[in-house]
């Protein structure tokens, strides 16, 4: 099938302005009630540390913990016109490309979210910072985007936005390829990927080290599976960032475009 | 306009809809699909719309691929469906987010239609019945302008006044530029307003026909007697008489009765295969 790759920037803002408008109130309601929640957490937390003049860092685990679990979950139900036949055909229908459409889904998770989701967090923690000078000599130190060294708060948001970024274009995929409970039934294959590539490297070192073995079991022999130190330095070096490149770079734009493809050959 | 060639499609492979289907279907008219339920009439519409691919032959659609999908294409086409999606939020914010879509679409006549439909243009879409959305919806496809708006059962769920504008409204809104499609079990609802007429069942298009060729080989009327005519394709037993249709041997005139010619042309598949072929030879 012959694919069109139109991407026309009035059309892109058109879809955006729908997306924003009427497709993210579910996102908004989302966040409005985990800061509510956030806020009983920390407070509880705080007043059962008592006034004594300390400095809370508690913001990191939180913020790493909703930007890339929320995230992700937002992701992951960001083609939710997909899973209802009616909602299908008339998203379909619209005058855009899937280009157009899968960019305009794109933009919101992969650059959207974590700039909004970073900002709403960075006022949400300095009200919680305001609000906890005012009422005690303790602090809740405020979420720190450029952390200096002697903060109590290592690089998370970094850390915690790069995270979630690799991960997001499987979870994309998952948005476009299930129909219903994207982010479980991904879980669940990857899940059962595992297993499988558990069973399959088993069966391979059974049959490669099957001197070793008697029947299903090793014999009661040992094997020195320390590696040598040139092939350490590989694994931690040249390896580890050829890794890192594949699973931060090369990993999502597979999935993006598999995403982009499942996306044109969807029918309603 | 719509040129399909060779289609062939089915939900199950061992269980074809459409084998090898043929369809040509011209500009500036108000074409009407008939058929029984599941005679894929719906499914054949999806198909010009895009939203369905064949599995086997050519679509094509105002010069378009429809599988594409491409922007420019799906531009000129609004698909009206049976069962409709409104997404929560007013008329109006409906009209501001999909109406830029469209480069025809006419802000004027979507409200002149609203109000030919009795509608509040300020009301919520989901706090509308489901007539009144699928009339605001109506007015949205038909004020967009397209060349092509295809709508499958478009009458479900209006009321009798409401059945009456909108063939009104379809009627002044059709010109050289535009092609209508409509899907209607109800057909009643559609006289004087589809033509040509397309019939299909069991996998094929029967009949594919303009009235006034239907009307010349077909003749539609009542016999007062008290049986029905022996040569008769269909006949319904009314008062004073049968409701019938023959084969229109002597140039007599008659109107198009669409549910009689719906029950005949099921009815004798290959009587008026025969006839209709005929006429076309002789033409």
């Amino acid at each position: 099938m012959a694919h069109n790759l139109t991407l026309n920037p009035r059309r892109l803002g058109l879809l955006l302005k729908k997306e924003v408008l009427f497709e993210n109130k579910k996102l908004l309601i989302g966040l409005g009630g985990t800061f509510v929640l956030l806020t009983l957490i920390i407070f509880s937390s705080y007043i059962d540390g008592g006034n004594n003049g300390h400095k809370f860092f508690v913001h990191d685990f939180y913020y790493k913990f909703i930007l890339i679990g929320g995230g992700l979950l937002y992701t992951s139900t960001i083609f939710n016109e997909l899973n209802n036949k009616l909602e299908r055909a008339s998203y379909l229908s619209i005058p855009a490309s899937h280009l157009e459409k899968f960019t305009s889904k794109w933009i919101q998770t992969f650059i959207g979210f974590p700039i909004v989701f970073t900002l709403l967090y960075l006022v949400f923690s300095y009200i919680i910072y305001f609000v906890s000078t005012s009422f005690s000599e303790s602090h809740i130190m405020p979420l720190e985007i450029f952390s200096s060294s002697n903060s109590g708060y290592r690089n998370w948001v970094w850390v915690s936005i790069k995270s979630y970024l690799a991960a997001q274009s499987l979870f994309l995929l998952a948005a476009i390829a299930f129909r219903k409970f994207e982010f479980f039934k991904l879980f669940i294959v990857l899940f059962g990927l595992l297993i499988g590539f558990s069973f399959f490297a088993a069966i391979v070192f059974r049959i490669v080290f099957a001197d070793f073995f008697s029947g299903a079991f090793m014999a009661n022999e040992t094997i020195n599976i320390m590696p040598h130190e040139s092939f350490e330095e590989f694994i931690e070096g040249p390896f580890s960032t050829l890794l890192n490149i594949i699973v931060s770079f090369g990993l999502p734009i597979f999935f993006w475009f598999v995403g982009y493809l499942k996306l044109t050959e969807k029918e309603a | 306009m719509i040129y399909l060639n060779n289609v062939s499609f089915g939900y199950n492979k061992r269980k074809p809809l459409f084998k090898e289907l043929d369809l040509k279907i011209e500009s500036g008219n108000i074409y009407g699909f008939l058929g029984k339920n599941g005679a894929g009439k719906t499914t054949l519409m999806k198909i010009i719309a895009g939203l369905l691919f064949q599995h086997n032959g050519e679509v094509e659609v105002m010069g378009f691929e429809p599988k594409h999908r491409h922007p420019d294409f799906l531009s000129q086409l609004y698909f009206v469906s049976e069962e409709i999606y409104t997404p929560s939020m007013k008329i109006g914010s409906f009209k501001n987010v999909y109406a830029p879509f469209y480069p025809e679409f006419s802000e004027f006549d979507f409200y002149n239609y609203l109000e030919e439909f009795q509608i509040d243009k300020d009301a919520k879409l989901t706090g509308l019945s489901y007539g009144q959305k699928k009339k605001v919806i109506l007015s949205f496809g038909l004020a967009t302008n397209t060349r092509l708006l295809i709508m499958d059962e478009p009458t479900n769920g209006l009321d009798i006044p409401s059945k009456s504008q909108f063939r009104k409204i379809l009627s002044s809104a059709i010109n050289n530029e535009r092609t209508f499609i409509i899907s209607t079990h109800q057909v009643r609802d559609m006289t004087n307003l589809i033509d040509p007429i397309i019939i299909l069942d069991d996998s094929e298009i029967l009949l594919q026909e303009n009235l006034m060729s239907i009307s010349k080989k077909l003749y539609f009327g009542i016999d007062h007697g008290m049986e029905a005519d022996g040569n008769a394709l269909f006949a319904e037993r009314v008062a004073g008489g049968y409701q019938v249709v023959r084969p229109n041997n002597f140039g007599e005139e008659s109107e198009v009765e669409l549910e009689s010619l719906f029950n005949s042309v099921v009815g004798n598949k290959q009587k008026i295969k025969e006839l209709f072929k005929k006429e076309q030879h002789g033409a």
